[in-house]
């Protein structure tokens, strides 16, 4: 909002900087977490994509996830395929076909049409992991080895886990930058025109479904490719990653964070993995806490929490400063 | 030979159709009349197994004879019901924003929901097969059906029947249906859209819950049962047109049919069958069967 491509890219390098110094100062655990964290941002920047940029509200978006990291599990088991790039690539392949098909039968609806659709999309792909036994080992899952990255083999997960890092930031980076450019592009704009009044859009002839399918389609590449990231930082697949608790995990963290400015859905996954590390050493009633956040969020704070924050700091400033 | 087993299918398919049209019609008729997208409608669905179970126990131990236990059915999903007008108070604040927020707010109570479900009746299934055992079973031709599966089927189109009734023969239900044509205007003729609201969350909830404690002889009472439910709601509601109530009925008649079939004879693809006909369905009529609001 507001923001020119050179503010955009000063963060951008400021934020990668950040980052780029951080392992040598933390313990593999946090270097572990912050991945973590920056895998499941392209994720939650994935849904933004739809959620703040299209209106579309997509409860469904844990299949790209667990698409992409099945994809990476079933490559390297099937195919003994060992190079992270290659995964990559397949993940681009096969999520482009498929969110393009489940998209044309989606993107007709809006609201909580789009919302009941997408989610039974997850469930369907969810039902088929589990039930598929014989090829995709069902609620077990696939155990996923260490890959090559970029051609170098790794015998240590130590090191692995340290090169993975600046592996996933460099992508990380790279996503966020092209999803910023093609949100602020006349094509993002025509999005965001679309959400605030499809039919006056309509007069002026974007063609609103075509869009919105474009929307569709970037939105799962791009979380497809963040759970293809994931696959190797977990080391296992399971189906789990398409059910209904994981949906609501992306619209969690990018709540946490703030869906208007397009930073607040990365910012917010990075809480979200803090937070449920936390939590988790105290209960395992993990979703009741998460429930109630997001039960308190939307009573109290509906622009997302830092967003929220921000404008209450902004108004007491201003408020001393009589301005 | 054949006939019998096609008379089973038939029988089986009946009685998912039953309780699956429960939940539906529940789901359906708030998104209908309040255009809102209860999601947390699977957790009253799971909490009507639950509470009809923890009163069941409670009724036996006190020595009470079985078919006391009907009663404690009926008494779970009234509480389920109440239940549901809490959820409906605690939403009230929100009707004025986007209806993303609505969406919001009945998805994280379903997180909560399921947590508290686990947090009172622990991981272990909760049944009560008493009630089953004490029906037995109908002989039809050699083969014998369980009479429970029988009553259920009956129950099922008892509340079909009742929910007709209810919106085109009584007040509050032909109001009900005018609020859902104009809320605006139903409001300045002198309709208290609020209370008529929370009675229509109440009925809601209470055929959810209801559903749930119905299920609960034939089968265990688990975690995530909820979620399961719900989605075969969606199903059955985007197929019959959201938010009618004729749609749920043939809606969870088709459903209930190929999911009949398909647990006999390709239990791998059952899902999947059921969402072709969901694909199908969506690409010849977007809107569902039956996809006009109560007019």
């Amino acid at each position: 909002m507001g923001m020119n491509i050179k503010t955009f890219s000063l963060y951008l390098l400021v934020c990668g900087i950040i980052f780029a110094i951080a392992p040598f100062f933390i313990s593999s655990y946090y270097v572990y977490l912050i991945a973590l964290g920056m895998v499941y941002g392209i994720w939650a920047l994935s849904w933004n994509v739809l959620f703040n940029y299209t209106g579309l509200l997509s409860f469904g978006h844990a299949l790209w996830f667990a698409l992409g990291a099945y994809v990476v599990g079933l490559t390297q088991e099937r195919l003994m395929i060992m190079s992270m790039e290659c995964y990559l690539g397949l993940t681009l392949v096969v999520s482009f076909i498929l969110s393009l098909a489940v998209g044309y039968l989606c993107v007709r609806y809006t609201q909580i049409y789009f919302a009941l659709l997408t989610q039974g999309f997850s469930m369907l792909f969810y039902a088929m992991l589990v039930k598929f036994y014989s090829f995709t080992h069902g609620t077990d899952g696939i155990s996923v080895k260490v890959p090559a990255l970029l051609g170098m083999q790794f015998t240590n997960v130590e090191s692995f886990l340290r090169a993975y890092y600046y592996y996933i930031l460099l992508i990380f980076l790279l996503c966020a930058t092209i999803l910023w450019i093609m949100m602020n592009s006349p094509f993002g704009k025509s999005l965001q025109f679309i959400r605030d009044n499809s039919l006056r859009a309509r007069f002026i002839g974007i063609p609103i479904i075509k869009y919105r399918l474009w929307s569709f389609v970037i939105a799962g590449v791009f979380g497809a490719i963040s759970g293809a990231l994931f696959a190797p930082l977990n080391r296992q697949v399971c189906p789990e990653l398409t059910y209904w608790s994981s949906n609501g995990n992306v619209v969690f963290m990018t709540l946490l964070g703030g869906f208007s400015v397009f930073a607040g859905s990365a910012i917010g996954a990075i809480i979200f993995v803090f937070l449920q590390n936390i939590a988790l050493t105290l209960t395992i009633y993990w979703q009741l806490i998460a429930g109630i956040v997001i039960v308190v969020i939307v009573y109290l704070f509906p622009k997302g929490l830092t967003v929220s924050i921000k404008d209450m700091v902004v108004g007491m400033y201003k408020k001393v400063h009589g301005r | 030979m054949i006939p019998t087993t096609l008379i089973f299918y038939f029988l089986n398919g009946l009685f998912y159709a039953s309780y699956l049209f429960l939940v539906a019609s529940g789901l359906t008729i708030i998104l209908g009349i309040l255009n809102v997208l209860n999601l947390a409608h699977g957790s009253f669905y799971s909490f009507g197994a639950y509470v009809a179970a923890f009163i069941a126990t409670l009724f036996l131990n006190n020595g009470l004879p079985t078919p006391s236990l009907f009663m404690a059915l009926f008494m779970a999903a009234l509480l389920i019901g109440l239940m549901g007008s809490g959820v409906e108070f605690s939403l009230k604040p929100l009707y004025k924003r986007r209806q993303e927020y609505q969406l919001l707010f009945t998805f994280a109570l379903s997180f909560i929901f399921e947590d508290l479900i686990k947090l009172i009746w622990g991981f272990n299934p909760w049944t009560c097969p008493n009630l089953f055992a004490y029906m037995g079973a109908v002989n039809i031709l050699g083969q014998f059906y369980p009479s429970y599966d029988m009553f259920v089927i009956f129950i099922g189109f008892v509340s079909y029947l009742f929910i007709w009734f209810f919106f085109y023969h009584t007040r509050t239900g032909n109001l009900a249906r005018a609020v859902a044509f104009d809320k605006e205007m139903s409001s300045a003729l002198g309709v208290n859209v609020s209370s008529l609201y929370t009675k229509i969350f109440f009925i809601g909830a209470f055929f959810a819950g209801l559903g749930g404690a119905l299920i609960l002889p034939a089968i265990n009472a688990i975690p995530g049962m909820g979620s399961d439910a719900l989605g075969f709601a969606f199903v059955i509601i985007v197929i019959g047109g959201l938010g009618s109530v004729k749609g749920a009925f043939v809606g969870s008649l088709i459903v209930g049919m190929v999911r009949a079939v398909g647990i006999a004879l390709f239990p791998e693809i059952e899902l999947g069958l059921i969402f072709t006909v969901l694909v199908i369905v969506l690409i010849l009529k977007p809107q569902g069967l039956f996809g006009k609001r109560f007019e």
